[in-house]
């Protein structure tokens, strides 16, 4: 649990970050969204002490983040940014095994994690490992550059503009794996993303900053229906919210007894996905498909009808 | 193998043979000896000459590499970061100091032999190697430093684990510069009476014997040749092992 305490940031009489507040629970996502110079970026330098604040504190499980020195703090909680920042002249392998080796793990265990890093990435360890990063595509770097921040097993992992320069497919990609490694290793992740489109499709939780203020802090479902100030409402954009709010919950959420004709639907699909489908192929109803076999059906109409303001 | 890597190995293999041999070239420099006078120069050992100028090159460049990567290092700390102004002054005043106006000075204090001549070549290297160092520590890509301090790395550890061998082949290359002007330079110590090829030469200007000046002059001129070339070497297999650009 990540809790901060009023925390500011003041550069000479700028505030960058003003008096936020929020606890982030552990084991869950939060994206940090705003525009440039909101302050999120500071914001998430400062749980991890690259940028100490001017007021407020930030408690770590119970614990200020004061307590250690920051190349200490630093080494418990894993960073990844834009542009990566792999080091030139080492290997992938290497690179990856830069803060267990600061740790002072033993070879064996440093190499074993390297390997089941790779491979959990999608990297085949004897093809990577020995490689060096100019030899890598933009894609392979983002995903060596996460591997490097989860390589000592952090329970808090900070990523700013994690995918800001991949092109949308191997984003797409990447944001999948990303929630599949939360998934597995329930680390609480704080993702700064300028893209609202890419803080809805993580987080379990948005804050959305604007000039150094919280403005507002809910779930993406809440912060599409409800939109604390008409600058979140700006940023969530009013053309497609109603879309925006049907691909937050899965088919199994409307599922009801009955038939209907046509390919079958994946429980696990999104509601958008379904309307989409249901719009295009001219079907009142799809029958919905778990595990290989039809469970019952989803129906334009209640699709529809979820797509409105929640009350 | 190429061309031009077999005509360097044909050059050392020139080069290596006339120093263990020199008798041997009387032929070819016979013709430019005036008067009967001996062609190939016997009052001391070619090769002697030959390692006490590397040596004494070797030990200025050494100096000048230590201390200028040691203040490049200082003031591109944040605590050191005042002085920079004030240590580019000084290796700015090394290099516009003319050596020959070092050893002048340096006499009087510490009398004829290497030390003046050593004192002379140091202060000349300081710059290359000091400016060079400086864009090396100081043209880190700003997200490489920031993965480095992300990572939980101190102080020491960036700079020993990564500023530094990023900024290597860079600092190679002032190296190689500073090598090349001592390895040049040095050859003047010869008049303040360091044993240098130097000596060579100006045996063969106060008898007026050509032969003795190009013995002298072409011994140091390959030396330089084959000194930046195995600097350039080196550096280019630095900078392609980390996909850097290749220095020029």
């Amino acid at each position: 649990m990540i809790e901060i305490q009023g925390i500011t940031k003041a550069y000479d009489d700028v505030r960058a970050v003003d008096d936020v507040s929020l606890t982030i629970e552990s084991g869950e996502i939060v994206t940090v969204v705003g525009t440039s110079g909101s302050g999120k970026t500071t914001l998430l330098r400062m749980i991890n002490r690259l940028v100490e604040p001017t007021a407020g504190a930030i408690l770590i499980d119970g614990r200020d983040n004061r307590d250690l020195p920051g190349h200490e703090l630093r080494r418990a909680i894993g960073y990844a940014i834009q542009g990566y920042g792999l080091f030139p002249h080492r290997t992938v392998a290497e690179n990856i095994a830069t803060v267990p080796k600061l740790l002072g793990w033993e070879r064996k265990r440093i190499d074993a994690r390297v390997d089941e890093l790779l491979a959990l990435f999608h990297l085949e360890p004897d093809q990577f490992r020995a490689r060096m990063p100019h030899e890598l595509s933009g894609g392979q770097q983002q995903r060596i550059g996460v591997a490097r921040a989860l390589a000592a097993e952090p329970a808090v992992l900070l990523m700013d503009e994690p995918f800001g320069a991949l092109d949308p497919i191997i984003r797409g990609k990447a944001q999948d794996d990303l929630i599949d490694i939360q998934r597995r290793f329930s680390t609480t992740i704080v993702l700064v993303t300028h893209g609202m489109e890419e803080a809805i499709r993580l987080g379990d939780r948005i804050a959305v900053m604007d000039k150094g203020k919280l403005l507002q802090f809910a779930t993406p479902a809440e912060i599409i229906a409800h939109p604390a100030t008409d600058f979140v409402a700006e940023l969530v954009g009013s053309d497609d919210r109603a879309f925006r709010l049907l691909s937050l919950a899965p088919v199994a959420d409307l599922l009801e007894p009955g038939d209907a004709s046509g390919e079958p639907i994946d429980a696990a699909a999104s509601l958008k996905d379904a309307l989409a489908e249901a719009l295009w192929s001219g079907r009142a109803a799809l029958p919905v498909r778990r595990d290989g076999a039809i469970v019952g059906r989803v129906t334009r109409d209640s699709l529809i009808a979820r797509a409105g303001r929640p009350q | 193998m190429s061309v031009s890597f077999l005509l360097r190995l044909a050059l050392l293999v020139l080069l290596l043979t006339f120093l263990a041999n020199p008798q041997a070239f009387e032929p070819v420099f016979a013709p430019f000896a005036a008067n009967g006078a001996p062609a190939i120069y016997t009052q001391s050992s070619l090769v002697a000459l030959t390692l006490s100028h590397l040596a004494m090159v070797a030990a200025a460049t050494l100096a000048a590499t230590i201390v200028s990567v040691g203040f490049a290092i200082l003031v591109t700390r944040p605590s050191g970061r005042e002085f920079l102004p004030l240590s580019r002054s000084i290796a700015n005043i090394g290099q516009t100091f003319p050596p020959v106006a070092v050893l002048a000075l340096a006499v009087p204090v510490f009398g004829f032999g290497p030390i003046p001549t050593l004192i002379a070549l140091f202060l000349y290297g300081l710059l290359p190697v000091f400016e060079n160092a400086l864009t090396g520590l100081t043209s880190i890509p700003a997200s490489v430093q920031e993965a480095a301090r992300g990572v939980g790395m101190t102080g020491g550890q960036r700079l020993v684990g990564v500023e530094l061998p990023l900024a290597l082949p860079i600092i190679l290359a002032g190296i190689r510069l500073t090598a090349v002007i001592s390895l040049g330079t040095a050859t003047i110590g010869s008049t303040v009476a360091a044993r240098t090829l130097g000596e060579v030469i100006i045996a063969g200007l106060t008898s007026n014997n050509t032969a003795f000046v190009l013995q002298g002059g072409l011994i140091v001129a390959m030396l330089a040749l084959f000194i930046h070339e195995g600097f350039a070497l080196l550096e280019t297999a630095l900078s392609r092992r980390t996909g850097g650009a290749q220095p020029a």
